[in-house]
């Protein structure tokens, strides 16, 4: 996109040349891409919580479908089962992805590399078998309906903004991706953040400076939760139906994937990724059988010759990019 | 239809039966063989798994789709070329263990010296690769590979074991004892072991690293086309066949401590007894997540695992 | 550098020219020889359960190319609709079992090929989700969700594909005590149709003063061990081991109960089928019970399929796709020679609502060669007619010891 380009000389336009883009585009766009956009929208929170904890504190995590799941059945449930309208459901499934974020944060966060990346793997495979098997509270493998759509806003002039089109539903959507995507700039660029890239580069040296590692650990972990839980919830309201199977284990290797191939660690890639890896299926629909074996090819593909991802690859002026050491 | 309202307020229906009164025997130890014979299912998984993370650190999820490549393999020798099934065990070891060598060469080789997340993404593109690729050569339908003795049972003293199930568990025995002999007495073992406890000292001795990893890679995947004819007799042969055991190693791994074969071993018994134990006293559909528990656990006690090295 | 920017910005640049350029919409027909009509079909068609998903897109491609060359009653070839005849082609979209997507194929299939009829998407989360839009698309919608709830939205464009399973419980459970079974375990499935099923039959079989002294719901996909559970099972001593899932995972979890020494009788959904006969054998099973419909009867026993439909699809079936096809096929096919044929009754290719409503006729003229019989549909979209039997396995044969296991049409409505 020209804004990578511009990103060089003044970083604000490009960001607000793309938001243009985004808004206006699809104004002149059939409901079909609409829709794929918002999926793209959704997705593109789920990776910039990743990033937040992957791309700039260091940690793995392929289990975020737990919290993905957590936040669409914690939004879904307590409006379905209490009768609660859309923001009381909402803000209540944020602090309960929260919550989940910070108890499965203190176990899991004692362990560093492979261990903790199966760790939360782990959690991911046991919430995904309860969502299916409490039958009686999630509705099983059938899932519910009835999530519901944000709230109608009334506008001055007397119309009516229901969110029941897709184009509404979009810039509901990317409304809360603008958020949160200028929510972990600020965090990137103050001293928490600071603190996580320190901590990502090299944990043992950020220690012996006194850092408390395990609570800045921690904080970024329920924070990337707490994006997730947001992006599920939203997810559900999408779709109007909660189901296990958007909470998937793959679902969380998938976020990842799509972050990687964007760039982890740089703040282009949560965007660029899920635009790229959702819009290429979406072209290979002309033949569905060899889509996902094609897919599969792509990947490797882009992960062996552009493995900083495509942001990545691009924008190494900034000092955030960095290689970890490896020993294969 | 029942009220989901009322179900609600009760906790998980998980204990959907009536609880015996007499504990017996022989229901228990059913339980421990059946452990035991799925057991070898993970047992060969792991250990491949565990050579594979502990020598190169990649964490292979695409694993449990090469086990699922060498029940293709099985099928096909026996119901198309009408060969022998024991033959199949070494032709299925020699596609795998050179396949295994294709996919470290042009994947994971060229991978080595970038970020390690990396690599996890590469594993589940090949994951993809391979289950799409099964899924368009051999179709989606369920097969069945049926030998002559499929349906045999022995029994003794009120248990019973498959006639399968036995062959299961004693080729797998047969394997790891192999794979014990191969890494205790032989160099290349010895050279394997060594880059497994620590791998600049290997490269210091002289030992040609990448050539081991490349070997190494080979074994585990051909151990996990050995694991794949071994089953196949006795499971539904899908291109999907593949991700629950891989997770059931992985744990296995976990617990029994990363790059220790013998860990593996332990790791993939226990938690097949869990599996096994768990599945007919509380409930068949959370025994996984006891299993899973069981690796958090191990994991939050002694994250070294059973015989791994201390972190 | 700067090469490198500009590589990335051109790539990308291109991808979303081309993603715009697919989404114009097909050429606009000419009105003057309209001859061919869009057949949409949403399913999954990558992933696991691949092989469901494709199943109905494989059965819609066979009926619609039988329709072509023969017509929806064997009147000539296409589809007539007054003087005009009509080829069907078949679009789909693979939606990843992913309500999200299975919206967005919705969207993709009218916008882009101006279908009024799609089947599936396969899955109840995939289901409902489509059925929130599609009215508001005017397309007709088809998925397989063997569940009420779909029927309950008040959706008028919108057709069941069969009975769900679990009405069956009662006739069942009534039957099983009949036969003088008093205690049963049950192993079930975890969706929706099948742990219903097992549910209600529990319930029922209770009131009838049965015992259930197991029931165990496993998601048969990823069970592959069900030694446990039948160890379990055969502590308890059943009269009977009710086994409620598809085909497959029936004939494993059939094995490995002898595995563990079961000697006694199963009883099977009407699932049961070809790859259980294959790997266990029906002598192995005698005495066991099995709910029965013609799919699972006229396959064994070609010469009792007059009408030979049932023939007729396996037959195309294997030699163009050289499988056998999977459960899922089967009400597709039917539903798609249905909604043909409400097209031509109801006299146009555009209305939706017209052709829905012309959907009741077109199963109670029975002339189609459907798979499953249904002779009605009820307001609500549901298929009625198609009957259950149960029978029993003696001497290596299906035994019909209850014709015609009937559920009140009132309970549906």
């Amino acid at each position: 996109m020209k804004t990578i380009e511009q990103l060089r000389s003044s970083p604000w336009t490009a960001w607000l040349a793309l938001l243009l883009i985004a808004l206006i585009v699809p104004l002149v766009l059939g409901g079909y891409l609409i829709t794929i956009l918002t999926i793209v929208c959704i997705y593109a929170i789920a990776c910039i919580g990743i990033n937040l904890l992957f791309g700039y504190t260091g940690l793995l995590s392929v289990g975020h479908s737990a919290f993905l799941g957590i936040g669409a059945y914690a939004f879904g449930l307590i409006a379905i089962r209490f009768g609660l309208g859309f923001w009381p459901s909402f803000c209540a499934s944020i602090i309960i992805s929260g919550i989940a974020g910070f108890l499965i944060g203190i176990p899991a966060l004692r362990l560093k590399g492979h261990y903790f990346v199966l760790v939360t793997l782990a959690f991911a495979v046991i919430i995904n078998i309860i969502m299916m098997a409490w039958i009686e509270l999630t509705g099983g493998a059938a899932g519910l309906a009835g999530a519901p759509r944000p709230d109608p806003i009334p506008l001055p002039w007397g119309d009516v903004i229901r969110f029941q089109s897709p184009l509404s539903m979009y810039y509901f959507i990317l409304f809360f991706l603008v958020i949160i995507f200028v929510v972990s700039y600020r965090l990137i660029n103050s001293l928490v953040g600071k603190t996580f890239i320190a901590i990502r580069d090299d944990e043992n040296l950020t220690q012996s400076l006194g850092i408390n590692t395990m609570s800045n650990k921690l904080v970024s972990f329920t924070i990337s939760a707490i994006i997730a839980g947001i992006a599920g919830a939203l997810f559900a309201s999408y779709n109007t139906v909660i189901s296990p199977d958007s909470a998937s284990f793959m679902k969380g290797v998938e976020i990842v994937a799509y972050l990687i191939i964007g760039g982890a660690g740089t703040l282009a890639g949560p965007l660029v990724g899920p635009l790229i890896m959702i819009a290429i299926p979406e072209m290979l629909q002309m033949v569905p059988e060899i889509r996902q074996l094609l897919f599969g090819i792509i990947l490797v593909l882009f992960i062996i010759f552009l493995p900083k991802g495509i942001a990545g690859e691009v924008s190494f002026l900034t000092s955030r990019i960095k290689s970890q050491p490896r020993n294969v | 239809m029942a009220s989901n309202e009322q179900d609600l307020a009760r906790p998980p229906l998980f204990i959907n039966k009536t609880v015996d009164t007499v504990f017996s025997v022989i229901e228990f130890g059913q339980y421990l063989i059946n452990g035991i014979s799925q057991g070898c299912l993970y047992c060969l998984l792991a250990s491949g798994l565990t050579l594979m993370l502990g020598i190169l650190g990649v964490p292979n999820f695409a694993h449990g789709n090469l086990y699922m490549l060498g029940a293709y393999i099985a099928f096909y020798v026996v119901a198309f070329f009408n060969m022998s099934y024991w033959l199949s065990i070494v032709i299925a070891a020699i596609i795998l263990g050179v396949l295994g060598l294709i996919i470290y060469r042009l994947i994971f080789y060229p991978m080595r010296n970038g970020p390690h997340a990396n690599l996890f993404v590469a594993a589940i593109a090949l994951l993809m690769i391979l289950e799409s690729a099964a899924l368009l050569w051999f179709g989606g339908e369920t097969k069945w590979l049926i030998l002559p003795y499929s349906n045999d049972v022995i029994r003794f003293g009120g248990m019973s074991l498959g006639v399968q199930r036995l062959i299961i568990i004693l080729a797998t025995l047969m394997v790891m004892l192999g794979l014990e002999l191969f890494i205790k007495k032989t160099t290349v073992g010895a050279a394997l072991e060594a880059t497994a406890q620590n791998r600049e000292g290997a490269m210091l001795c002289g030992i040609k690293v990448t050539q081991i990893a490349a070997m190494a890679f080979a074994i585990g995947t051909a151990l996990a086309g050995v694991a794949g004819v071994l089953i196949a007799p006795a499971v539904m042969i899908l291109p999907s066949m593949g991700l629950g055991p891989l997770l059931v190693a992985f744990s296995a791994v976990i617990v029994g401590g990363m790059g220790s074969i013998r860990g593996a071993v332990v790791g993939a018994f226990i938690l097949a007894l869990v599996e096994s134990l768990t599945s007919g006293y509380i409930s068949a559909t959370y025994s996984l997540v006891f299993v899973f528990a069981a690796m958090i656990l191990m994991l939050l006690i002694r994250p070294s695992g059973l015989f791994g090295k201390e972190l | 550098m700067v090469k490198k920017n500009i590589y990335i910005l051109v790539l990308t640049t291109i991808i979303l020219a081309i993603l715009v350029a697919c989404s114009q919409p097909a050429q606009p027909e000419k009105k003057a020889e309209i001859k061919t009509i869009k057949w949409g079909v949403v399913c999954v068609q990558s992933g696991p359960i691949a092989f469901m998903g494709l199943g109905i897109l494989r059965a819609v491609r066979l009926a619609t190319s039988n329709i072509n060359k023969a017509g929806t009653t064997g009147e000539g070839a296409g589809l007539k609709v007054g003087d005009q005849v009509y080829e069907i082609e078949v679009v789909s979209y693979d939606d990843g079992f992913d309500p999200a997507k299975s919206v967005a194929g919705y969207r993709q299939l009218v916008e882009m090929n101006g279908v009024k009829v799609i089947q599936g998407p396969m899955g109840c989360p995939c289901a409902l989700a489509a059925m929130k839009i599609n009215q508001e698309l005017g397309v007709i919608t088809a998925p397989l969700c063997a569940s009420s709830n779909t029927r309950k939205m008040g959706d008028k464009l919108y057709v069941q594909e069969r009975m769900p399973v679990q009405y069956y419980a009662l006739p069942l459970a009534q039957a099983a005590w009949d036969r003088g079974y008093r205690t049963i375990c049950i192993v079930s499935d975890i969706a929706d149709s099948w742990s219903g099923m097992s549910k209600e039959f529990k319930s029922q079989f209770e009131k009838l003063g049965g015992q259930v002294t197991a029931l165990e719901i496993v998601d048969m996909s990823k069970t592959t061990d069900y030694h446990s559970i039948m160890t379990n099972f055969k502590s308890k001593n059943p009269d009977i081991i009710f086994i409620v899932m598809y085909d497959e995972p029936i004939a494993l979890a059939v094995s490995h109960a002898f595995e563990v020494g079961y000697t006694g009788k199963f009883m099977f959904p009407s699932e049961m089928g070809p790859k259980t006969e294959q790997k266990i054998g029906l002598d192995k099973l005698a005495g066991s019970l099995v709910q029965s419909h013609e799919w699972t009867l006229y396959r064994k026993y070609p010469e009792m399929d007059k009408k030979g439909a049932i023939t007729n699809l396996l037959k195309q079936w294997k030699e163009t796709y050289n499988e056998t096809p999977p459960q899922t096929a089967v009400p597709a096919f039917d539903t798609c020679y249905m909604l043909a044929r409400a097209m031509e009754i109801a006299g146009t290719v555009t209305d939706p609502y017209a052709i829905r409503a012309a959907c009741p006729q077109a199963l109670q003229e029975g002339k189609l060669p459907l798979l499953m019989g249904s002779t009605d549909m009820l307001d609500n979209g549901l298929p009625y007619g198609a009957f259950e039997n149960l029978c029993e396995i003696q001497d290596g044969k299906y035994n019909i010891i209850v014709d015609k296991l009937t559920v009140p049409r009132s309970i549906l409505e």
